[in-house]
């Protein structure tokens, strides 16, 4: 494992913001830690960092109970924090090279880990701009670039593509993959399902301070009842036909809203087929349809009631 | 490691703007301002000689010794009290009136003064008066109680001599605008409190993200605050260093001979503003701003119980609240700059120095043991 987070309990004053959470991340992983803002995602993050005091609980990083005194580990440890953290006075590639000189002493090494940093980032034709003058996006990617430059075995982004635009994200979560490709675990914390869904290999949903659901985003999804969606456009619905549509095989829910019908199976294969082929035979006509298989906002939503983005 | 945080560090507060126009454009336009605010009390504050006219209605061998005294007061190489006119007493009173002279002295059975108003140069003519008529009295009363004693009264020796010199150990003759300038300089040290104060805003995880990302690096925090601290100090040495050049070559103001002592004396000022501003960053809570607001106040105060504006200030601290001169620390480093100048290294200077670098070292201390912490309640 190179992160073990077991019991660990983090109050503020009366109010408790880890709950028991426990975390463990293995070698060569991405693993995705989700949940709504205040769900305790990042104070998880700071306390594994060593920055935050908490409770009760260990941490251990890198097979070492991680101390704000444990350099070693540290040296092996990449970070990319929510708010990006860069000398604003400082260039590009004089940032990179900083915060990398912190990590590598020797300075050949050095050039060569910064050069790459800025090609892993696309931040070629930026070295010699200060940060002010960079765009959101290419803010985040000198940030992210600060974070890996020196090569960790372990790199903790905490919520890295809040505020990127699209292609800006893309190429972040295309680099993250990169990354893990090459040996490097990664610990990735977001409120965007999409981007956990798409990149991570193992998945911790946080609720309150707590995990409350772990796996994969196939197990995660199946621990729940809801399986595919279906939308159909379709006017003038009668109460009956609802009805016998409630009767096919797998659906669980039915709504009817402002000309649009809304199917919930629970797995099953061709639902949609199925419900295609009831519509016909009822001579119903209909617009257009759409086939959703379920998320994890359904996952949180079937455990807490809630919305992720609530 | 140290070298590389070092050299990124000088390059960063080289570049930031704001907090160089504070501690070195600002001191530098200042003391311009200053300059020109005084204008000839730079020139060393001789006084001219005061006009006078003398009207001699009764003449005698007494009133042409006293005229020759006077002319005499009026010749003195280089440095003449008087200048003085002898003319009739009409065209003395024209002189009056049109304020030509300050004081006519009519030399007639007695001696009689006639002023307009009452004024310093009036005082002193006042002065030179009663003294003259003091000694002749006593002259002449002594003449009458020896002459019986024949002989005696020709040895005695009637030259007034003092018997004491006034010199000043640094070479220097006093000037009080010279204060001000000293008390300028002791205004531009403690601005380096702005360098102390980023230093410490970019170092605690609770204040800043950037904080947050040096205290997770696996670099000791005593080294990344000593690195932030020695490129603070060569910037604020060499901002002062070019405040003090443009001082002493541009607007000639005297720092006396031993310049190795007032270099000395700009970089233990430099050391004092930096913890003065570390300590202010790291035991604070409030926001930047604010913070910045209380390093001006505290600064001005100082400067001002130091004699920026009001150069007394320093002498009324001195003599109704003494212990304020030992602890503020503009008042020492206007004290040390004007001992060196007017005393040279004595013991004066050394006890500021000494004084200052005990408040350095109380305030590096004191920022030290706030800052050390590695983990925090809350981000």
């Amino acid at each position: 494992m190179v992160i073990e987070v077991s019991n660990l309990v983090k109050r503020y004053g009366d109010r408790i913001a880890l709950d028991h959470f426990n975390l463990n991340v293995a070698k060569g992983e991405i693993f995705g830690l989700l949940g709504p803002n205040g769900s305790g995602k990042t104070t998880a993050i700071n306390c594994i960092l060593a920055l935050l005091k908490y409770d009760k609980g260990s941490i251990r990083v890198l097979g070492t109970d991680m101390t704000p005194d444990a350099y070693e580990v540290k040296r092996r440890i990449g970070v990319v924090m929510q708010n990006v953290a860069v000398f604003e006075d400082l260039t590009v590639q004089e940032n990179i090279q900083y915060f990398c000189g912190l990590y590598i002493p020797e300075k050949q090494k050095r050039d060569t880990l910064v050069q790459e940093a800025i090609a892993f980032t696309g931040l070629e034709d930026y070295v010699k701009t200060k940060p002010k003058k960079l765009s959101g996006g290419l803010l985040r990617r000198l940030n992210i670039a600060c974070g890996i430059a020196h090569k960790p075995q372990l790199i903790i982004l905490d919520e890295p593509t809040v505020a990127v635009d699209p292609q800006s994200r893309s190429n972040i979560l295309e680099g993250i993959r990169r990354l893990n490709r090459e040996g490097t675990s990664v610990l990735y914390t977001s409120h965007y399902m999409e981007e956990i869904e798409q990149i991570c290999t193992k998945i911790a949903i946080m609720d309150q301070g707590r995990v409350i659901a772990l796996g994969t985003k196939e197990e995660l999804k199946s621990m729940i009842k809801t399986g595919e969606k279906i939308s159909v456009e379709i006017q003038g619905l009668a109460p009956e036909y609802l009805a016998s549509i409630r009767a096919l095989p797998h659906v669980e829910r039915v709504q009817y809203d402002k000309d649009r019908l809304e199917i919930h199976c629970s797995g099953g294969r061709h639902n949609l087929i199925e419900v295609l082929h009831d519509l016909s035979e009822k001579n119903l006509s209909f617009g257009r349809v759409y086939s959703e298989p379920p998320t994890l906002n359904d996952v949180f939503l079937e455990i807490t009631g809630k919305q992720l983005r609530d | 490691m140290f070298w590389n945080m070092f050299a990124s560090r000088l390059k960063c507060l080289f570049r930031d703007k704001t907090v160089i126009f504070w501690t070195a454009l600002f001191p530098i336009v200042l003391a311009a301002m200053m300059y020109f605010a005084f204008g000839g009390f730079m020139e060393g504050g001789e006084m001219e000689p005061i006009p006078v006219a003398a009207v001699e209605t009764v003449v005698s061998e007494r009133n042409e010794v006293f005229l020759s005294v006077f002319r005499e007061a009026s010749q003195e190489a280089g440095d003449p009290l008087f200048d003085l006119r002898i003319v009739e007493q009409e065209e003395a009173l024209r002189l009056l009136q049109e304020r030509e002279v300050d004081a006519i002295v009519e030399v007639g059975q007695t001696v009689t003064l006639k002023v307009l108003e009452n004024g310093l140069e009036q005082s002193i003519v006042k002065s030179f008066l009663d003294q003259y008529l003091q000694t002749q009295h006593m002259l002449e009363t002594l003449m009458q109680k020896t002459a019986s004693l024949p002989g005696a009264f020709g040895e005695m020796n009637f030259v007034s001599q003092s018997f004491t010199k006034e010199v000043s150990l640094g070479g220097a003759t006093p000037n009080l605008t010279l204060s001000y300038f000293y008390a300028l300089m002791a205004m531009a040290c403690l601005y380096g409190s702005f360098w102390g104060l980023r230093n410490m805003m970019d170092i605690q995880a609770n204040l800043t993200p950037l904080g947050a990302r040096r205290s997770i690096a696996p670099a000791p925090k005593w080294k990344v605050i000593l690195s932030d601290a020695a490129a603070s100090l060569v910037i604020q040495t060499i901002e002062l260093l070019a405040l003090l050049a443009f001082l002493i070559l541009a607007l000639q103001v005297d720092f006396g001979q031993q310049i190795g002592l007032v270099i000395l004396t700009c970089v233990v000022g430099s050391m004092m503003g930096i913890s003065f501003g570390s300590l202010i960053g790291a035991a604070s809570r409030q926001s930047e701003g604010v913070k910045i607001g209380m390093l001006i106040g505290i600064s001005m105060t100082c400067t001002f119980l130091a004699g920026l504006m009001f150069v007394n200030m320093k002498d009324i601290i001195a003599r109704y609240v003494p212990v304020l001169s030992y602890v503020n620390p503009a008042a020492l480093l206007a004290d040390a700059f004007y001992s060196l100048y007017m005393f040279g290294a004595g013991s004066r200077y050394w006890m500021n120095i000494v004084v200052l670098l005990g408040i350095t070292a109380l305030f590096s201390f004191i920022s030290y043991c706030i800052v050390r912490r590695q983990r925090y309640v809350s981000l």
